[in-house]
Order: C-alpha cells, then structure tokens, then sequence
C-alpha cells in the first residue's frame, strides 16, 4: 500500500512536472519548425522566466500568477529581439552551414545568458513563493496546491499556444511556413518577420515554464541545463517538428521518470530520460511519431 | 595563410623557451593550464572545425581519461607516466564507440546526443562516490611528485605533449586524411558519394581526438593532484568551444590563439570576479555573428568565398 | 505590363542569364521556349526575387521591381506557379486558400467571398475543403496551387512547366484552365517544354538559348517553323 502510493505520487508528480516541461518543449517545437534550427540557450530562457516571476512576486509582491504572465511577455519580446539580432544571417544565405552556425550562437548565448545571471543574481539558489497555498487531498495521496495551479496554468498555456497554432491566421501562415518556406513566400508571407515572431513564442514558452517550476524546485542560474534537455528529449522522442508528438513526448518522459524514480533509484532521476534520448537518437531518430514535416 | 601560421608558431615558440628565465611561478602555472586548454581546443577543432561534427562530449571524454589514470595509478600502482597514456586509450575508445553510434547523426542531432552523454557521464561519476569520490573529487599522485617544487619539469612535460600533439594535427590535416574530412564538413551527401572511406574516416577523427582529450585531461589531474566532475561540466565545454570558435574554427592557428587568450584573459578577470564566461559567451556570439573566422579570420582577409556561393546554388535550386 | 531589360543573373558564380530582354504584353500569353539550360525558369526566379540580379532592370506596369524580395510581389498582383508541387501538404485545401489570401487578409469579407468564388471554379475544392492538400492527387493539387494564386486576383501569372508530371488528361485541362484565365484578363508569362501542346494557347513567343533571347515572333508564326527552330537546339 506504501509503495502503491508512493508510486501514484511520484506518478502525479511526473504528470504536473511533464506537462510543464511540455509547454517548453512545444517552444522548442515551433521554433525548430519555422526556423529550423535546435535552440540551445532555450534553458536560458527558462532561467530567465524563473528569475523574472521571482522578481516580481518576491521583490515587487505582487501576485505570483502575474509574475508568470509578465515573465511569458518579457521572454516573448526578447526572443523576437534576440532572433531579429542573431539570426537572419539564416535568411539571406550568408552563412554556409545553418545548422553549425544556429547550434554555435545559440550556445554561446546560453554561456553568455548564464553568466549574465550569476553576475547580476549571484549563485545562490533562490525560493520563489508558491503559485498557492495549501494541499489538495485525493485519498491515497496529497497534492500541493501550488503544484497544481502551476499544471493547470501550464495547460491553459498549452491550450492557447495549440489554439494560436491552428486556428488563426499567424498560426497557420507559420506551419506554412514551415511546410513550404518558398511557396509561402509567393502568397506574400514575410517569413522573416514571422521567423521572429515564432523565435519569440517559442522562449516565451520556456519562459513559461520557468516561471512556474522556479516555485516547484529552486530558482538560480544553471537551472536550465536538465530542462532543457528534457525539452529535446521531449521533442525528439515526439519527432522533431511535431506538436502532437511534443504533448506525447512530455507525458512519456513524465512518466518514464517516476517509475525509474521509484522502481531503480531517486538520485539517478535525470539520466533516465537522457538515455531515452541517447535510445532513440540510435534506434529511431525519426521519433516515434514518424517524419519530419512539422504536422499536427 | 600556412606562412603565417609558421611565424606565430616560431614566435610562440621562442616565447616558450625564454618564459621560465624571466618569470614567476605564477606565470608558468598559468601557461601549463593554457597549454590544457589549447591542446582540448586544438583537438575539438579537429572533430568539429574539420570534419563538422560538432560534439559535446569533449571535456567529458578529457574527464575520463582523467579518471581512468587516476584510478589506475591510486588502486593499480602504476606510475602515472603510463597511467596517463592508459588514459588517453580509454578516452579514445569510448570517442571510438560514440563515432560510430553517431555515424549518421549530423549538426543539432550529435550535439543532443553528446549532450546527453556527456550530462550522463557526469551524473554518474558524481553520484558514485564510493569509487570516484564524488564531488569532492579524488587525490592522485603527480607525475612528478609535488607540483610546487617540480614546476619546470611539468612545464617542460606539457610542452613536449603540446609540440607533439601539433605535429600530429598539422600532418593529420594536411594528409588526404585531412582533405577528405574537410570535404565532409563542407558537403556531407557528396563526400558520402566517396563511400566507405569517409564513414571509416568519421569514426578515426572522433577516436584520435578524444584520445588526445584524454590525454590532456589525464595530464592535468597528475599535475593539479586532483581529479572531480568539475573538468566534465558544459560550462568548461563553453570555455573550450568559445577558444575554438573565437580563435577560429576550422584553421590551425585558431584554437591555439583562442585558447592562450582567453585563458589569459580569464586569469586577469577572475581578479575581478567570475566575469570571464560573461565575457567569452558574448565575443562568442559576436565572432559566430560577425567574424565566423574568429581571431585568425581578422588577420588573413578571406579571399573570394567559392563555398558560399556553392550552398547558395544547391538552396536555391529547390525553388 | 512586364519589361526585362538587360537582365544578367545566376548561382554565385556560374551565371545563367546573359543580359535577358524581354516584354510580356498586356492579355497575352507569353511563351518562353529553349533547350536545357537557356535560363527559362531562372528567368521566372529572376523576376520573382528569388535571385538578385546582376545588372538590368524589371519593369513591372511602368514601376520598377527589380530586386524587391518575393513575398512583396503577391500584394502588387504578380502570382507565380512553380514547377515543383508547392501546396502545403499538411494544411487543409481551405488552409491552402486563405494563405493564397495573406496579402489582404485583413478584409475577411472579401477573403471568404474568394474563396466560394474558387469552390465554385473548382468544385473539386470545395468537395475537399476539410482534407489536407498533401492527400490529393496530381492534378487536385496543380488546381489548388492555380486557385491559391488567383486568390487575389492578380493581374500577372509567372507560369513554369504547367504540365510537369501530369498525366496528358490532366494537361489537357490545366491549359484549358491558363487559357481561360487569358480570357478573363489575365497576362501570362509561360515557360514549358511541352511546345507543341501550349503553343496553340500562346500569343507570342520568345526562343531563349544560352541565356539571351535568340529569336521571336507571334505564336502563329513560329508554329509552322517549330521543326526549324527544335532541330537548331540539338546542335548544342
């Protein structure tokens, strides 16, 4: 009965950490299928939503739901501003190898991101306040409040992103993008403004979900290494591009690591889904959910 | 260009020879961990600058030769002259296997792997203490006993290793081994049309490299007498890609300039503060954005770019 | 309605169009015909903004476009269709339509009145509305590319190689449709290998070889040399 329970409560707790780690891995989904190029400093930007909802329930005191929402804006603009800066040399074939050239500057930006917040923030590590207060009881186990706000905020993130992605006009003009970057360009599409436009969605996203988890775990510069290599981990499980195989990819890695947590040992919590990565890179690095077209 | 690169090795040289008449201690100390790192630099040029995969499993592969020697010569006996050189064959092993697993695997996919490998890597030794110690590290000899009173024979030591593993490089690089890795890192589907020698080749230049990673890191422990998780963490992999990158990725000279200025540059900053991965994130974004020769692409203005004008056809020929 | 003049462009290096002079004339249909190679469809590229040209200049409708970047042209009423299968396969054929709208989509009504305008052109389209265009066939799908650009009504179509990869059926009705299009107003500037089926459709015709315009004439004319005028291409 013990072990039952703790296993639905790690299970629980996989779910509501999962579904945070989903909304940034759909970030990291919209940015690799309209640009197409893997973020690296996307943890950086999960840091950087932390510290922003940190400051602002803690230092300014007021709500901490608020401090998510500011956190989302602030990390929407300056990945618009840091994709308007850094990478349009994408676009006009300046560089030779996209890939290599994205993959560097993204890094170098996490370093200098990184560094930047030791510097201004110190490396202590810093407790934000609860999203609420209180426990949930559901019989076997109980749940904190706090957590499950900041799931169900996660949700209606994930829900808006999804609404935005296939019901509007940007949306769709962005999947067009990333289905026909040259037809799009003949209906009239400016795909470099809206590159930036979904560099900016998808750290806002990372935003997000730092905000949120800043309360869950704690809040400091390095905090983004492990999420965001679960967010790859994420995506390449759910094939590169795809949404639906984000969202999948988010709940298996959730659930992946309660059981490894419980069933082999707490300590090696993290190497569990960087295996899955390291698996399915060799085994099938199409993902699980077929190709690369970024589908819905 | 080669001219060039010749005087500045010559000058860098004499500067070697002459350095322990005039300075301090201090300053050798610091050029020995220079050397470290120019040699880590130098050789994650040669993967990632050369051949194209870029990888983030360098200083992790540089950790467990690090390691490998450590233990060996604390619980083995043997002496760490042939314990550092066990080090660099287990670390080019394993870069063996990683070559061929990430075989087909290019740009964003090997470094998510190697990211992972590498974190998995760290975890591990961080986590089994009973054997590595944790985060506390382990306690090794020194290849010469204390560091203190044999520091020129160390200086002299790592000079040997670093003259070696340039030969090495260059010869390597200039080889048709060297030409047909760098026609990887240009054209991929092209050199794959050149067939078994180049998946052969792939796999090589991730051995040798990471075997020289190993040797470094290896070399390192047995002169700073300790062996931790810190030498694997992405942020010493930062420091390394940013000396590549900053010197200039893909030429001879550049780590080798990268790797002493910064390392340079990061011991007159520390004074200050821990502000030097500040500064090293940000020349790095400016160099990849503007200057993608770093260092060495300042001082040899690149004449016509013939390969640019080739990516440019193959993309535009989609249309 | 379109002037070429002097134009020079091509892939870094490697230069496909030699000082290009051409005009495409108000309601007609312009056919560019050569051998492989000549720079027809990089002509097309040219004066879309896909490639930057060299030297020389485009006119379009007096005003000059050379160099403006490809997703401006759609809001100045040039259309192109490419070669290749360009619809968004993962979106719905209604998707497709609304893209083909961008460049007004801020009068929704007018977007939506198109659309049932190309439901009832294509009723294939509208039977399909909901499926995603990566689903139909061949020929569905060069209809969806011809209705996505006629969504704004353009007053120029940049046409190349209609019939690639279709069936002669199919082929049969895409010329139909250009030529209809002709009726309504519209200026074409067509390049297509299949000579001998769209030169019936065409008004005037320019014989591009190694870059240059080598020769032209009216449709009519041209047609009773078009022996002549292919063998002279396979001295080449």
């Amino acid at each position: 009965m013990e072990a039952l329970s703790s296993l639905l409560a790690q299970l629980t707790n996989g779910l509501i950490v999962g579904s945070i780690y989903g909304l940034m891995a759909l970030g990291l989904t919209v940015i690799f299928g309209v640009l197409k190029i893997v973020n690296f400093s996307h943890g950086e930007f999960y840091m950087l939503g932390a510290y922003i909802s940190y400051l602002i329930s803690q230092t300014l005191g007021l709500h901490p739901v608020l401090g998510v929402l500011l956190a989302v804006l602030a990390t929407f603009l300056l990945g618009m501003l840091i994709e308007r800066v850094l990478l349009t040399p994408l676009y006009d074939n300046k560089v030779e190898r996209k890939d290599e050239y994205a993959l560097l500057i993204t890094f170098g930006l996490s370093l200098f991101l990184i560094n930047f917040a030791l510097a201004v923030f110190g490396p202590f590590q810093k407790s934000a306040p609860a999203l609420a207060k209180g426990t949930i009881d559901l019989g076997v186990i109980t749940v904190s409040s706090g957590k499950v706000l900041a799931a169900l905020v996660a949700i209606a993130l994930l829900l808006g992103m999804l609404y935005i992605i296939h019901k509007t006009w940007l949306g769709t003009a962005l999947r067009a993008i990333s289905q026909d970057r040259d037809a799009s360009a003949i209906m009239g599409i400016n795909a470099e403004r809206l590159g930036s436009i979904a560099f900016g969605l998808g750290t806002c996203m990372a935003g997000a979900a730092g905000a949120l988890l800043g309360p869950v775990f704690l809040v400091y510069p390095v905090m983004g290494g492990v999420p965001a290599i679960k967010s790859f981990v994420i995506i390449v499980l759910g094939s590169m591009g795809s949404i639906k195989g984000a969202i999948y990819g988010a709940l298996l890695v959730g659930i992946v690591e309660s059981l490894g947590v419980v069933l082999i040992s707490p300590a090696y919590r993290d190497v569990y889904s960087f295996l899955i990565l390291i698996l399915i890179l060799l085994v099938r690095p199409k993902g699980l959910f077929g190709g690369a077209q970024w589908h819905n | 260009m080669a001219q060039l690169e010749k005087i500045i090795l010559l000058i860098l040289l004499a500067v070697a020879l002459v350095l322990p008449l005039f300075s301090n201690e201090y300053t050798l100390h610091i050029v020995i961990l220079a050397c470290f790192y120019v040699i880590l630099s130098s050789s994650w040029n040669l993967l990632a600058g050369y051949s194209g995969q870029v990888s983030f499993s360098h200083v992790a592969l540089a950790s467990l030769g690090a390691y490998t020697s450590g233990l060996l010569s604390l619980h083995a006996g043997l002496h760490p002259a042939i314990s550092i050189l066990a080090g660099a064959l287990a670390a080019g092993v394993i870069g063996f296997l990683i070559g061929i697993l990430t075989l087909r695997m290019s740009g964003s996919y090997l470094a998510l792997t190697t990211i992972a490998f590498s974190e998995i890597y760290r975890i591990v030794i961080s986590l089994e203490y009973e054997i590595t110690n944790g985060q506390v590290g382990l306690s090794v000899p020194g290849l010469f006993g204390e560091a203190s009173s044999k520091l020129a024979y160390y200086y002299t030591a790592i000079g040997l290793v670093v003259a070696i593993v340039f030969v090495g490089i260059f010869k390597l690089v200039n080889s048709d081994f060297g030409l047909t890795i760098r026609a990887i890192r240009e054209d991929e589907t092209a050199a794959a049309a050149m067939g078994a020698k180049v998946v052969r080749y792939k796999v090589i230049v991730f051995a040798i490299s990471s075997a020289i990673a190993g040797l470094a890191g290896a070399f390192l422990a047995h002169y700073t007498l300790l062996v931790s998780p810190e030498m694997a963490t992405i942020t010493q992999m930062g420091m390394v890609i940013s000396m590549a990158v900053i010197g200039g990725l893909g030429t001879f000279i550049g780590p080798v300039l990268g790797g002493l200025s910064l390392e340079i540059i990061s011991e007159y900053v520390k004074e200050f503060g821990n502000y030097h991965l500040l500064i090293f994130g940000l020349i790095l974004v400016l160099v990849m954005r503007f200057s993608p020769m770093g260092i060495t692409g300042l001082l040899v203005p690149k004449s016509g770019s013939k390969s640019k004008h080739i990516s440019q056809t193959s993309w535009r020929r989609e249309v | 309605m379109l002037e070429v003049k002097q134009v020079e462009a091509g892939y870094g290096k490697i230069q496909i169009l030699n000082g290009m002079t051409l005009t495409a004339k108000e309601n007609h249909l312009t056919l560019l015909i050569g051998p492989n190679g000549a720079g027809k469809s990089t002509l097309l590229k040219t004066i879309y903004g896909f490639l930057k040209p060299g030297k020389g200049s485009i006119v379009y409708q007096g005003k000059e476009i050379t160099g403006i970047s490809p997703h401006e042209l759609a809001g100045l009423g040039i259309g192109f269709l490419l070669q290749r299968v360009s619809v968004f396969p993962e979106l719905t054929i209604e998707e497709n339509l609304k893209m083909g709208a961008w460049s007004f989509k801020q009068n929704r009504s007018r977007v939506y009145q198109r659309i049932e305008y190309m439901y009832d052109k294509f009723p294939i389209l509208k039977q399909k509305s909901q499926e995603k265009a990566g689903l139909m066939s061949g020929g569905q799908k060069r209809l969806l590319e011809i209705a996505r650009t006629l969504m704004p009504n353009p007053k120029l179509i940049l046409v190349d190689e209609p019939s690639a990869g279709l069936s002669p059926k199919v082929t049969k009705e895409v010329y139909r449709v250009l030529h209809d299009l002709k009726q309504e107003g519209i200026t074409l500037l067509m390049v297509d290998q299949n000579i001998r089926d769209s030169i019936g459709y065409s008004d005037y015709v320019y014989v591009l070889e190694r870059g240059q315009v080598t020769s032209e004439s009216t449709a009519a004319d041209i047609e009773q040399n078009l022996q002549q005028v292919v063998e002279s291409w396979l001295k080449f």
